[in-house]
């Protein structure tokens, strides 16, 4: 048994109430603050918000400073907010829980969420440009992950094919999405037949840049019923830093998430059995098979296993990244899978609803795998 | 490899890299350096088959996360090797690689 904070001061106190999305791809001629209020309009709307009701407003930042800066957001939107904020590395679930945090303790009553970006090379550039050692040439996050799966593939007999299955998985998803950036069909033999780029990774296993924006307005619960949707609940929420990195043993294989496993199930009761619908952060393929293990939807090494029966497929048993993920979606770190999750609760994701979806879980790797967050979200009493 | 020397903690005997002031383990700052064994094993490995950036080493390379025998690893590469012929779990000792600028430490695969 694993030691857990109490949880009970956020458990359904926080219910999210609005979200807005714009298409992802390129939005040439279009900066990143006109995506991120396009965004912001959609999900005041959704809400059937004034604007003025908005009492705290966050943004985030990337590794590289660039962003949505709260405070320029709340000029643009006319408001002073009781509080403003923006993590320095601020993927969406991180987001969501700060802004949990400020309302579970009263700091401010509804927080608007909000990101977008549009940057050079949408649409073709890859993303996690990032040199982590010049002299021996590692670069790119992507590489990280490779060098993870390397390990895994020596440790469990595991191949390329597996991450082959999570990519073609994403594209048949992303079909299924307007608003996604990647949606022309992918075989595993297209998979296969492209040349490796970082070996065991292809191009194609790691995501690409792409514009565009969310937004998302989170309440107290009990003001959840002034919003005309069904309310989603944070049901719980976990992080853990892994700023040791290769001084731990399993860092490359993301072990840090099986401490967000015991504080997220054991402060809800709740298992991977529960959970309806997965958001698993993708910036590379080999995440997602991570994720599943350590978590515990498989034991560790049988995450190819899992896979291979076209369940993570639409309609598969594993509903995962309904709506293409980062890896053919688009790649808005992490704020997408939380839209994408509480309209499946709402039960609006149309051709890719997952039919009675009560429970979603995300689940990400944030700061080139040296932070991990996991939120389960429940849908709530309309 | 006898420039390359590692921190140890003089209280508790941790080896660690990178070097810092402190033992990461006990907190003390009574360190010493100790030279490398040089034995290490592949704990990963990838190869870059295209250059990702200017100022890319040629392709094909690789970057191996070397495990050393006293316990830190470290990010380096295997000279000698192709493509197909490293695996996790390789032995390996530590050469030094003059690029003309600098030393640097590199590994070769053995046994």
């Amino acid at each position: 048994v694993t030691a857990f904070p109490d949880q009970s001061a956020l458990r359904d106190r926080v219910a999210v109430v609005g979200v807005g999305s714009t298409r992802q791809g390129a939005h040439p001629g279009r900066g990143q603050y006109e995506l991120a209020l396009d965004a912001t309009r959609e999900a005041l709307a959704d809400a059937a918000l004034d604007k003025s009701r908005i009492d705290g407003l966050l943004g985030a930042k990337q590794f590289d400073g660039s962003g949505i800066d709260p405070v320029e957001m709340a000029k643009l939107i006319g408001l002073n907010p009781r509080v403003t904020g923006a993590l320095d590395y601020g993927t969406g679930g991180f987001t969501t829980q700060y802004a949990a945090m400020l309302i579970a303790t009263g700091a401010c009553e509804t927080v608007l969420c909000v990101y977008g970006r549009n940057p050079a090379g949408a649409m073709t550039q890859l993303s996690g440009e990032i040199t982590y050692d010049e002299r021996f040439g590692l670069f790119n996050a992507g590489a990280v992950a490779a060098l993870g799966w390397s390990r895994h593939m020596a440790l469990y007999g595991s191949t390329e094919e597996a991450l082959g299955r999570v990519v073609v998985a994403s594209r048949a998803h992303a079909a299924r999405n307007p608003n996604a950036a990647f949606r022309d069909p992918l075989s595993l033999d297209d998979y296969l037949a492209e040349e490796h780029l970082v070996w065991p990774f292809r191009e194609l296993d790691i995501c690409k840049m792409t514009a565009g924006a969310v937004a998302l307005i989170l309440t107290r619960a009990e003001r959840a019923a002034e919003s005309p949707q069904p309310p989603v609940l944070m049901h719980a929420v976990g992080r853990q830093q892994a700023t040791r990195t290769l001084e731990d043993d399993g860092h490359l294989l993301c072990h840090g998430m099986r401490s967000v496993a015991s504080h997220i199930y054991g402060a809800s009761g709740l298992g991977p059995e529960d959970i309806d619908v997965l958001g698993i952060s993708d910036a590379s393929s080999a995440a997602v098979l991570m994720t599943l293990e350590n978590y515990g939807f498989c034991g560790e090494g049988e995450s190819p296993a899992l896979l291979a029966d076209g369940r993570i497929e639409p309609g598969g048993a594993l509903a995962l990244n309904t709506d293409g993920g980062q890896l053919s979606g688009g790649y808005l770190v992490g704020w997408l899978h939380q839209a994408e999750l509480v309209r499946q609760l709402r039960g609006e994701a149309g051709e890719r609803q997952v039919e009675g979806a009560r429970l979603a879980q995300y689940m990400t790797t944030g700061r080139f795998r040296q932070d991990f967050l996991s939120t389960i979200y429940r849908r709530g009493e309309a | 490899v006898s420039g390359f020397r590692l921190q140890r903690c003089l209280d508790c005997g941790h080896v660690r890299h990178p070097p810092r002031f402190a033992c990461p383990e006990c907190l003390s700052e009574r360190t010493e350096e100790v030279p490398i064994s040089g034995a290490a094993v592949v704990h990963a490995f990838v190869w870059y088959l295209r250059p990702l950036r200017e100022g890319s080493p040629p392709t094909p390379y690789n970057v191996t996360v070397a495990e050393l025998a006293e316990g830190p690893r470290l990010v380096t590469t295997t000279v000698g090797v192709d493509i197909g012929e490293l695996a996790v779990g390789d032995a390996l000792e530590a050469i030094t690689d003059d690029d003309g600028d600098r030393t640097q430490l590199t590994f070769r695969r053995i046994g």
